[in-house]
């Protein structure tokens, strides 16, 4: 069983106690909570988070905490948090649900899609079944911070109306794709630098595929930026 | 010297004294109708009519369902959290030989936006020389938008409670068209239709030329082709802006083959427009007497550097009733 947590980072939210209590009847993944014990969540001393990993080489990390923005315009809600990778490096999705803040009673999913990137090309992976790609001493990542887009603009007056990512400072390269609701690319950039103002096209709700490079990895995240105008 | 007049929109002078007023089928104005009865609908046709495909298939005049009932699932970016998606319910019917009777319900999910909208449709048709077929409609409905928000990340002062609020709004549409037909040769026609919604300062404007080839029987294989432009105009106001977006032309090519008896259909159209281009793939599958079954592909792409988009899925369960064929006995056979 492998091991990965999810930080929540500064750790401004209430904590709960453990993840059956947390997530109840309602776990959106059906996922049991049997792989790892909180007292082992406990030991790492981190919020409640849970990693299972089914047969099938996906992850899917559980977090216990609201890992989601204050609702008020504060620095605050801009929290972002980090995502310690499993050990075994492997690609995949993986999976975490999380509460947001001004809706506390609904847990919530989002998933992120991890590829590492070999540093020492002439290594060769196939006898990587204890290490799989990255041995101990090559300097692995062991964190990541998840890329945190503003979901909601407005176009008036006040001039937030671009595509904006909060933490873009912790990225080296971002990679952006946005479709409207109907399929249709509507902006692409390689090396974005939350330069898109979302003024001239219409209202509605937009998709994106962003694709954020650390040093050591590649995260893929899929998300939604709804676009509305005032008076609608 | 025949004067017909209908509901006060539709008034006609038949010279010839043949005027017949009857009815073209209502499944093309309520199908077709809720492309315009959204402003950001309005952008990408192709992309936003539900169904694409059922816009050429054109009812025969002889055949008049008596009753039809349609419902549609639309969804795009099945991956993506809270993706988009339509759900829609399609009614309509010929009550009364000179009346057509439609309507709709559809829901509408995406993102943050939760979208109840129902229309309702009314068609007149007119026959005022052979081959030639004219008709008109006029259209109602009401949306109702809300907002669903859920881990709301914004840098706008107002913070996201005050950003959007719920609202309701009420269009109301007229439509005419005209179409001539030659069965060995041709249909072809020319269609327009114009909404505007209840604030008074946003309304669309559609056009539509098209020519079919000859279907069945004429066609024994059911290869049917056509080509058809589009233009679309329209502009939606708020009290701090204007928004007026420029006239959108749009070239059609498609086809279409049956097999089976007609029971297994294919279809295939290309759209072109100055900014996207959109490929789609459509099949139906007659299940029994009426009940059929149908799934279209829809692939937008571009020809610049931002190429091919996210496909679109749509299905479609349709059934049809139709008046039982009256058949007159042949006192000479007897």
């Amino acid at each position: 069983m492998l091991t990965a947590v999810l930080l929540c980072w500064p750790l401004s939210l209430r904590a709960q106690s453990t993840q059956s209590t947390l997530f109840g009847d309602c776990n959106p993944m059906g996922i049991t909570s049997a792989a790892t014990t909180a007292t082992d969540l406990l030991t790492v001393g981190i919020h409640q988070a849970q990693v299972l990993r089914r047969p099938k080489c996906e992850a899917y990390i559980e977090t216990s905490d609201s890992l989601y923005l204050l609702p008020h315009h504060s620095d605050e809600r801009y929290t972002a948090f980090t995502f310690d990778v499993p050990t075994a490096h492997e690609d995949g999705y993986y999976y975490y649900h999380y509460r947001a803040l001004n809706n506390p009673e609904k847990v919530l999913t989002d998933s992120v899609y991890i590829r590492f990137l070999a540093t020492d090309t002439t290594e060769t992976p196939d006898d990587s079944t204890d290490h799989p790609i990255f041995p101990p001493d090559t300097g692995r990542p062991s964190q990541l911070e998840l890329p945190r887009v503003v979901n909601l603009v407005r176009i008036d007056h006040h001039g937030f109306h671009h595509f904006k990512v909060l933490n873009a400072a912790s990225f080296s390269r971002m990679q952006l794709t946005l479709y409207d609701a109907h399929g249709v690319v509507v902006y692409q950039n390689n090396r974005y630098q939350n330069d898109f103002s979302m003024a001239h096209l219409s209202a509605g709700t937009y998709y994106y595929r962003l694709v954020v490079r650390y040093e050591k990895a590649e995260m893929t995240k899929n998300g939604f930026v709804e676009l509305i105008k005032q008076n609608l | 010297m025949k004067t017909l007049c209908w509901h006060g929109f539709l008034s006609m002078t038949n010279g010839a004294g043949r005027g017949e007023l009857c009815l073209l089928s209502g499944v093309l104005f309520g199908l077709i109708l809720n492309v315009m009865t959204s402003r950001a609908s309005a952008q990408i046709p192709t992309q936003k009519q539900l169904p694409l495909l059922s816009e050429y298939t054109q009812s025969d005049a002889e055949k008049q369902p008596l009753f039809w009932a349609q419902t549609s699932v639309w969804q795009t970016f099945l991956s993506m959290p809270r993706h988009p998606q339509t759900y829609r319910l399609d009614l309509g019917g010929v009550p009364h030989r000179h009346l057509d009777l439609s309507g709709q319900v559809s829901m509408k999910l995406s993102g943050f936006r939760r979208e109840l909208y129902a229309q309702v449709n009314m068609a007149a048709h007119l026959n005022p020389a052979p081959s030639w077929q004219l008709s008109g409609g006029l259209h109602a409905g009401v949306r109702h938008l809300s907002f669903r928000f859920e881990d709301v990340v914004t840098e706008h002062p107002l913070g996201f409670t005050d950003l959007a609020h719920d609202e309701m709004r009420y269009l109301t549409g007229v439509s005419l068209k005209t179409t001539h037909t030659l069965p060995e040769y041709h249909q072809m026609g020319w269609q327009s239709q114009a909404f505007l919604e209840s604030d008074g300062r946003t309304w669309t404007w559609y056009n539509q030329f098209f020519f079919h080839s000859p279907a069945r029987p004429q066609n024994p294989y059911g290869l049917q082709g056509f080509i058809a432009h589009r233009y679309y105009q329209w502009r939606e106001q708020t009290p701090e802006q204007t928004i007026g977006r420029r006239p959108q032309h749009y070239y059609l090519l498609g086809g279409q083959a049956e097999l089976l008896e007609a029971r297994l259909g294919f279809e295939a159209v290309y759209e072109a427009s100055r900014e996207v281009q959109t490929f789609v793939l459509g099949t139906h599958f007659t299940l029994c007497k009426g009940l059929s079954l149908h799934y279209d592909f829809n692939l937008p792409f571009r020809y610049d550097e931002l190429q091919t988009g996210a496909p679109t899925h749509l299905l479609r369960l349709r059934y049809q009733l139709f008046r039982q064929t009256t058949t007159v006995p042949n006192p000479h056979v007897m």
